[in-house]
C-alpha cells in the first residue's frame, strides 16, 4: 500500500497547470488573450507530452493503494489524447479568432481539463476514479459547447448533450453500485476475484448497466441519438477534440475493465458487444447516407466506427487489444483532420459544414482539396492509408476467431460509407463552385496538414503504429496475467 | 529494376506537383512514362526466356513485419507481357491527353502517374495483401480521372465506377484473409507470400467460397456480364486517355487476377465452375454485341465491343486448354492494343466535331485519310481479321472453348460474326457514306507517331505472335501441370 506519487506527476503537473491558467486568466485583462493563452496551453501541453513520454512505465505500476495503475496501454493512448490536445489547440486558435467569446481563458483551461479527465479515465483501475473522471472529463465538454456568443446551435447541443450525457453517466453508476454492492469492492482485480465465484442475477444486470453506459459513451446503436446533434451543435474545435478523445479514453477505459473483470464471468459479452458493435456499423454507416451537413456525417460515421472497434472485441483478448489500439490511433487522426479541415473552411456564417459549400474547393484552395482526398479516403479505408490497415487488423482478428460472416458485414459497412465519404470529394473536385479563394488559417492549417501526413505516412509504414500496439498489448497482458 | 519502375511514375508526380507551369507537365508525364516503357522493353530483353514460368528481378523487403506482409515484386511470363502493356498505354496516353485535357493539366498527369504506379503495382506484386492496395489505390486516381474530366454524366460514372468494384474487392480482401489464415492453421505460418500460398492444396469445400469472393471481384473489373453495367458508363463518361487507360490495361487487371489468384490457387473449384463462366461469356458475347449494333454513340459502340472480347477471353481461361489460356492472354494484350487505340481514334474526332453520335458524322474517309486509313486497321484487328493480332487470340479462345464445349465455341464464332457486324456498320456510317461536315483536320504528327506505333504492334504481333507466346508458354504449361 504506497501512494507511488511520482507516477502521476504528468496528470499532477496537467491539473496543477490548469490551474495556474485559472489565475493567470484574472490577472490579464480581457482584450488579445487567444494567442497568450494558446501558446501557454501549447507549450502545457508539450510539456505534459514528454512527461508522459517519460512516466510511462512498460511494465505495469500501480499509484494510490492500486486506484490506478499505469502501463503501456494506457501511456500512448494518454500521448494520444495530448496530442489530440495539442492539435485542438492550434485548430482552436483559428477558430476563436474568428468567432469571439468572453471565455478565451476559460475555454484553454477547460480543454486542459477535459484532457485531465480523459488521462485519468484511461488509466483507472477502481470504478469510482473511473466514474469520477469520466464526468471531469464529460462536464468539462457540456462547457466547452457552450462558451460561444451567440452560438444558440452550440448551447442547445450541450444542453442536450448534458441531459442525455447524465442519464448515460447515472446508468454507469448504477451498475457500478451494483457491481460495488455484489463484490464489496471498487478495484478491479478484487471485483474480477469476487464475481467470478458469485454468479448472481444483480451481478449480471449490473455489467449490462456498465456495459449500456458505455455503450453510450462511445455513441453506439442503440444509445447513439445524442452524437448528430452534440457533434453537429459543438463549436467545430470541441467536435473534434469531443470526437477523437472521447473515444479513445472510453474505448481504453473498456478495454481495461472488459477482458480482466466482465468477461470472465460470463463469456459471451463478446458475442453481445459484436451483435451491438455491427449494428452501429451498418446503422452509422446508412444514416449517414443522407446527410447533407458534414458534421452531422461525420458523427454517423464516428458511430460506425465504433461499431467497428466494438466488433473486435468480440475477439480473442490479445487480439482484440492489438486492433483496437491500431484503430484507436487511426481513428484519432483521421478525426482530427476531418473536423480540421472543416474549422479552416467555416468562416463567418457556418460556412463549409455542408456539402454545397465544398463545391468548387480544389479551384478555391487545391491543397485543401488534396488534402480532404487524403482524410475522407482515409476515413473510408482506402489504402494505402492509415485507416485501411485500422479495418485490416479488425478484419484479421475477426477472421482469426471464425467470425467470417462478421468480417463480411464490417467490410459491407465501409462499402456503404464509401457511398457518403466520397461526397465531399465530389463536391470539391467535380463541382464548379463561385472563385473566390479560401484564406485558411495558418495555426488550424498546420494541424489539418500534421494529422492528414500521418495519415500517409503511416499508411505507408504502418509497421510503427503496430509495433506500438504490440507492445502496448504486451503490457496489458502482462498487468492481467 | 522492377521497384525501380514503381518509383519513377511517383517521383514524376512529385516534379510535376512541384512545377509551376502547367504546359511543362506533360512534358513531364511524356518523359517519366516514356522513361518507364523504355526500361520495361529493357526488362523483356533481360528476362530469361527459359525460365519463364518462375518469378524473377525479384526485390523483397520486409514493409510489415508484425503480420508478415512483404515487400516483394517480381515478374514471370505473364507478368511481363501486362507490365509491357500498362508501359506502352500509358506512354500512349500521354499523347491522347495532349489536347484533350484543356484545364487543371497538371493535377491531370500527376494523377495519371500515380494510376500508373498503381497499376504496374498490381502486376508485379507477389505479396497478396501488397497486390490489394495496389488493387484498391488505383480507384481514386482514375475515379477522379472520370469524374473532373469527363463528360457530362460523369460524376455518376465516376462514383459507379469506384463502387462497383470497390463492392467487389471487399469479398476478395476477406477472402484473402480467410486463405492466410487456414495456411496459418495448416502450417504455422502466417504469410501473405503467394509463392508460399501456392503450395497449399485447399480442400473442395473451402475453394469453392473463396472462388466465389475472388470470382466477384475480378468478374467486376473484367468485366464479366452481368457484372459489366459499369463500363460503358465509364468508358463513354471517361476523357479519351480515360478511356485508353480502362480498355487497355484495367480491364486486364481482372482477368490476370483469374489467372495470378483464382486459377493457381482453387483449381478444382475453377474447373468445377467453368460451365457457369461458360455460359456467362457467351451470353456476355452476344448479348453485348447485339447492344453494341443498335448503338448511336461511336464510342459506346467500342465499349460495348470490350465487353463482347473480354466475354471469348474468360471462356479461353476457363476452358482450361492451353489454346484456350493462350489464346486468352494473347487477346487481352491484342484488345488492350486494339481498344486503346480506338478510343484513341474516337478521342480524335470527338475532340474535332464535339460529338459521339454515329448519325452526324460520314465521309470522314475523303477528308481526313490518315485517320481513315489507319481507323480502317484497328476497325478489323477489333473484327479479328487474319494478319492482326486479334486473330490470334480470337481464334485460339474458340479453339479452346470448342475443345471444351462444342456449343460454346459455336456461339463464340456466332459472336465474330457480330462483331464484325457492328464494326463494319459503325465504320461505314463514320467514314465512308455522303459527308455531313464541312471540314476536318487530318492527323496531326504527334497523333500519327502514337497511332502508328500501335498499328505497328498490332500488325507485328498478328505475324509473328511467338514475340509474345514464348513469355507465356512456360508460364501456361505450369499452370496447366497443376489441374
Amino acid at each position: 500500500m504506497e501512494l507511488n506519487l511520482s507516477l502521476f506527476t504528468p496528470e499532477l503537473f496537467l491539473a496543477c497547470a490548469g490551474i495556474l491558467l485559472i489565475l493567470i486568466d484574472l490577472i490579464i485583462p480581457s482584450r488579445e488573450k487567444n494567442g497568450l493563452f494558446a501558446l501557454i496551453t501549447f507549450g502545457i501541453t508539450s510539456v505534459a507530452i514528454v512527461l508522459t513520454a517519460v512516466y510511462s512505465p512498460f511494465s505495469p505500476q500501480e499509484a494510490f493503494n492500486g486506484f490506478i495503475k499505469k502501463d503501456f496501454l494506457s501511456g500512448l493512448s494518454q500521448l494520444l489524447v495530448l496530442f489530440t490536445l495539442l492539435l485542438t489547440v492550434l485548430v482552436s486558435y483559428d477558430y476563436l479568432e474568428r468567432f469571439k467569446t468572453n471565455y478565451v481563458g476559460e475555454y484553454y483551461y477547460t480543454l486542459i481539463f477535459a484532457s485531465l479527465g480523459a488521462m485519468l479515465m484511461i488509466e483507472a483501475n477502481e470504478l469510482a476514479t473511473l466514474f469520477v473522471s469520466l464526468e471531469v472529463m464529460s462536464i468539462s465538454i457540456y462547457v466547452l459547447m457552450a462558451l460561444f456568443k451567440r452560438d444558440y446551435r452550440g448551447k442547445e447541443a450541450a444542453l442536450k448533450y448534458f441531459i442525455l450525457g447524465s442519464v448515460g453517466a447515472a446508468t454507469l453508476a448504477y451498475g457500478f453500485a451494483l457491481l460495488y454492492g455484489i463484490t464489496g469492492s471498487t478495484l478491479y482485480p478484487e471485483v474480477a476475484k469476487a464475481l467470478s465465484s458469485n454468479l448472481s442475477a444483480a451481478a449480471f444486470l449490473g455489467i449490462a448497466l456498465v456495459l449500456s453506459g458505455f455503450l453510450f459513451k462511445v455513441g453506439a446503436v442503440p444509445f447513439h441519438g445524442w452524437a448528430p446533434d452534440a457533434y453537429h451543435g459543438a463549436p467545430t474545435p470541441v467536435s473534434l477534440f469531443m470526437g477523437a478523445v472521447v473515444k479513445v479514453a472510453a474505448f481504453v477505459a473498456l478495454l481495461k475493465l472488459f477482458f480482466p473483470v466482465l468477461l470472465p464471468f460470463f463469456e459471451r459479452w463478446g458475442e453481445v458487444a459484436l451483435i451491438f458493435g455491427l449494428v452501429s456499423a451498418l446503422f452509422g454507416a446508412l444514416a449517414a447516407l443522407g446527410q447533407e451537413n458534414l458534421k452531422r456525417m461525420l458523427a454517423y460515421s464516428s458511430i460506425s466506427h465504433a461499431g467497428v472497434i466494438l466488433s473486435a472485441l468480440a475477439t480473442l483478448p490479445a487480439l482484440a487489444v492489438y486492433s483496437v489500439f491500431f484503430y484507436l490511433f487511426a481513428y484519432t487522426f483521421m478525426t482530427i483532420a476531418a473536423f480540421g479541415i472543416i474549422s479552416l473552411l467555416t468562416v463567418k456564417g457556418f460556412k463549409g459544414e455542408n456539402l454545397s459549400d465544398w463545391r468548387g474547393l480544389y479551384s478555391k484552395s487545391p491543397s485543401l482539396a488534396l488534402l480532404s482526398v487524403v482524410i475522407f479516403m482515409a476515413l473510408a479505408g482506402i489504402p494505402p492509408l492509415l485507416g485501411f490497415w485500422a479495418k485490416f487488423y479488425v478484419l484479421v482478428a475477426l477472421v482469426k476467431t471464425g467470425k467470417v460472416l462478421p468480417a463480411l458485414i464490417v467490410m459491407v459497412a465501409s462499402l456503404i460509407s464509401l457511398g457518403f465519404y466520397l461526397k465531399p470529394l465530389v463536391y470539391a473536385f467535380m463541382k464548379e463552385g463561385k472563385e473566390e479563394r479560401v484564406i485558411p488559417g495558418f495555426s488550424a492549417y498546420a494541424a489539418v496538414l500534421i494529422s492528414s501526413l500521418v495519415l500517409i505516412f503511416l499508411g505507408l509504414f504502418p509497421e510503427v503504429v503496430s509495433q506500438a500496439s504490440l507492445l502496448s498489448l504486451a503490457s496489458f497482458l502482462k498487468g492481467v496475467m | 529494376m522492377v521497384s525501380l519502375m514503381l518509383v519513377i511514375p511517383l517521383i514524376g508526380a512529385l516534379f510535376i506537383a512541384l512545377c509551376r507551369s502547367e504546359e511543362r507537365a506533360k512534358w513531364i508525364a511524356l518523359f517519366t512514362t516514356g522513361l518507364v516503357l523504355v526500361l520495361s522493353v529493357l526488362l523483356l530483353f533481360q528476362f530469361d526466356v527459359s525460365k519463364s514460368s518462375s518469378f524473377q528481378f525479384i526485390d523483397y523487403g520486409h514493409w510489415l513485419p508484425s503480420l508478415s506482409i512483404k515487400y516483394k515484386v517480381g515478374v514471370d511470363g505473364l507478368s511481363l507481357i501486362m507490365v509491357l502493356m500498362t508501359a506502352l498505354l500509358t506512354f500512349i496516353a500521354v499523347p491522347s491527353a495532349w489536347n484533350y485535357i484543356d484545364r487543371r493539366k497538371r493535377l491531370f498527369y500527376a494523377l495519371l502517374l500515380l494510376l500508373e504506379t498503381a497499376m504496374l503495382g498490381v502486376f508485379v506484386s507477389l505479396d497478396l495483401l501488397l497486390f490489394y492496395i495496389f488493387w484498391e489505390a488505383m480507384l481514386i486516381p482514375m475515379s477522379l480521372i472520370i469524374g473532373i474530366w469527363g463528360g457530362e454524366r460523369r460524376i455518376y460514372s465516376a462514383l459507379k465506377f469506384f463502387i462497383y468494384t470497390f463492392a467487389g474487392s471487399i469479398f476478395l480482401l476477406v477472402g484473402m484473409v480467410v486463405l492466410v489464415v487456414f495456411y496459418t492453421s495448416l502450417t504455422g505460418n502466417f504469410t501473405f507470400d503467394l509463392q508460399q500460398l501456392l503450395n497449399l492444396k485447399l480442400p473442395l469445400e473451402l475453394q469453392k467460397w473463396l472462388f466465389w469472393a475472388f470470382f466477384i471481384a475480378f468478374a467486376v473489373k473484367v468485366p464479366l456480364f452481368p457484372f459489366h453495367t459499369w463500363l460503358p458508363d465509364a468508358h463513354v463518361e471517361a476523357p479519351t486517355p480515360g478511356s485508353v487507360i480502362l480498355a487497355g490495361v484495367l480491364l486486364k487487371m481482372g482477368i490476370y487476377g483469374f489467372l495470378r489468384f483464382s486459377l493457381p490457387l482453387f483449381p478444382d473449384a475453377y474447373k468445377l465452375y467453368a460451365p457457369v463462366i461458360f455460359a456467362l461469356g457467351v451470353i456476355a458475347i452476344v448479348y453485348t454485341a447485339l447492344i453494341a449494333l443498335v448503338q448511336e454513340d461511336v464510342k459506346k459502340i467500342v465499349a460495348y465491343s470490350s465487353v463482347s472480347h473480354m466475354g471469348f477471353v474468360m471462356i479461353g481461361l476457363f476452358s482450361l486448354t492451353v489454346q484456350g489460356i493462350e489464346g486468352a492472354i494473347f487477346q487481352m494484350l491484342s484488345h488492350g492494343l486494339v481498344s486503346g487505340a480506338l478510343f484513341f481514334v474516337v478521342g480524335i474526332i470527338y475532340e474535332r466535331l464535339h460529338t459521339r453520335e454515329v448519325g452526324k458524322m460520314g465521309g470522314l474517309a475523303s477528308l481526313a485519310p490518315k485517320l481513315a486509313t489507319l481507323g480502317m486497321l484497328f476497325t478489323m484487328a477489333n473484327v479479328g481479321l487474319p494478319g492482326t493480332s486479334s486473330f490470334i487470340g480470337e481464334f485460339l479462345t474458340i479453339l479452346g472453348g470448342y475443345k471444351a464445349s462444342h456449343l460454346v465455341g459455336v456461339l463464340m464464332a456466332l459472336g465474330v460474326i457480330f462483331g464484325a457486324a457492328y464494326m463494319l456498320y459503325m465504320y461505314r456510317n463514320v467514314f465512308f457514306l455522303e459527308p455531313k461536315v464541312l471540314s476536318f483536320k487530318d492527323l496531326d504528327r504527334r497523333e500519327l507517331l502514337s497511332l502508328g506505333l500501335l498499328a505497328l504492334l498490332v500488325i507485328w504481333w498478328g505475324f509473328n505472335p511467338e514475340f509474345i507466346m514464348k513469355f507465356i508458354h512456360g508460364y501456361t504449361h505450369r499452370l496447366l501441370g497443376g489441374v
